[in-house]
């Protein structure tokens, strides 16, 4: 168990090839939530992208025996690519209706947070409330967790798989780039936009326990 | 070009900064632009509190972690793993 989970991804590939159960849990564990946001972003519904890596899955049972001529893809590299091909199979129609927001374009944090005068602009007018006077120990509640999921579930599909990939799973920028097929900046100012969002529905949650 | 912003002038800053943190974290600054910022900070208690509160989003964020896979479906699968080549 231990050792497949230490393996690293290449190693993965080979233990896999040679019919190893732990590998292949250990692939599960690793890379299908990752799986899951590289999907989504392309289709917009969360039920048709677990549909898709399920599907991935058994294919990838399936293909076990061709896993040799991979030769050269890490296996990060080539769940992806059978993701893809598996959206590209079942989501033509719905991959145009995505929900793709926010290009980066624009200001992340209201403008009207800040004071719009000729030579004292740009200074906060509404500053972030102390959230340790304001939610006490309820910062790690529970209910707290839940207002973060609610805000994530609210991104569009760009920025939450950039979100989930990066702040969620903590996945390295790298990595997360490979696996959508974005720059490094795209990424920044997907993950820039996210998380803006995010703080500013905690600002709220807390605000409203006080 | 290249002229330091006088202290006068931070507070005219705020709103830029906010803009600049994604990059602060994320090293994507080059060296003048992090020490503006980093002045910026250390002169600026409501800018400091926002990245304070986006270093807690953070941690809150990661706690979440990703449960994605239903035990039942990882164990479908695992099942499916088993039993290839019967199919």
């Amino acid at each position: 168990m231990a050792q497949a989970a230490d393996l690293d991804d290449r190693g993965l590939v080979e233990a896999l090839c040679a019919g190893d159960e732990t590998a292949f849990a250990s692939l599960l564990d690793r890379y299908h939530g990752a799986l899951v946001e590289v999907a989504l972003r392309d289709l917009g519904d969360r039920t048709a992208a677990d549909e898709v890596v399920r599907r991935v899955w058994l294919r990838v049972i399936d293909q076990i025996d061709e896993l040799g001529r991979t030769d050269g893809l890490t296996a990060r590299e080539w769940l992806a690519r059978l993701v893809r091909a598996e959206v590209r199979r079942d989501g033509h129609g719905r991959a145009a209706v995505r929900a793709r927001t926010s290009d980066g374009a624009g200001p992340a944090v209201d403008p009207a947070r800040f004071v719009d005068v000729p030579r004292w602009g740009g200074e906060w007018a509404v500053r972030p409330k102390s959230w340790h006077r304001t939610a006490g120990r309820r910062l790690d509640a529970p209910e707290t967790l839940a207002s973060v999921r609610a805000a994530i579930d609210a991104l569009g599909s760009d920025e939450r798989s950039v979100y989930v990939l990066r702040d969620v799973e903590g996945r390295d920028p790298a990595e997360v780039s490979a696996l959508l097929r974005i720059s490094a900046r795209a990424q920044r100012m997907l993950l820039h936009q996210a998380r803006a969002k995010v703080w500013r529905a905690l600002e709220i949650y807390f605000d409203a326990l006080t | 070009m290249g002229e330091r912003v006088s202290d006068d002038n931070r507070w005219t800053q705020c709103r830029e900064i906010v803009e600049l943190v994604t990059d602060y974290l994320e090293g994507a600054l080059d060296m003048a632009a992090r020490l503006n910022f980093e002045e910026h900070l250390a002169a600026c208690p409501p800018c400091r509190d926002y990245l304070e509160q986006m270093r807690r989003t953070m941690e809150l964020a990661a706690r979440l972690g990703s449960s994605l896979l239903s035990p039942a479906a990882r164990g479908d699968l695992i099942l499916a793993f088993r039993g290839r080549g019967q199919r």
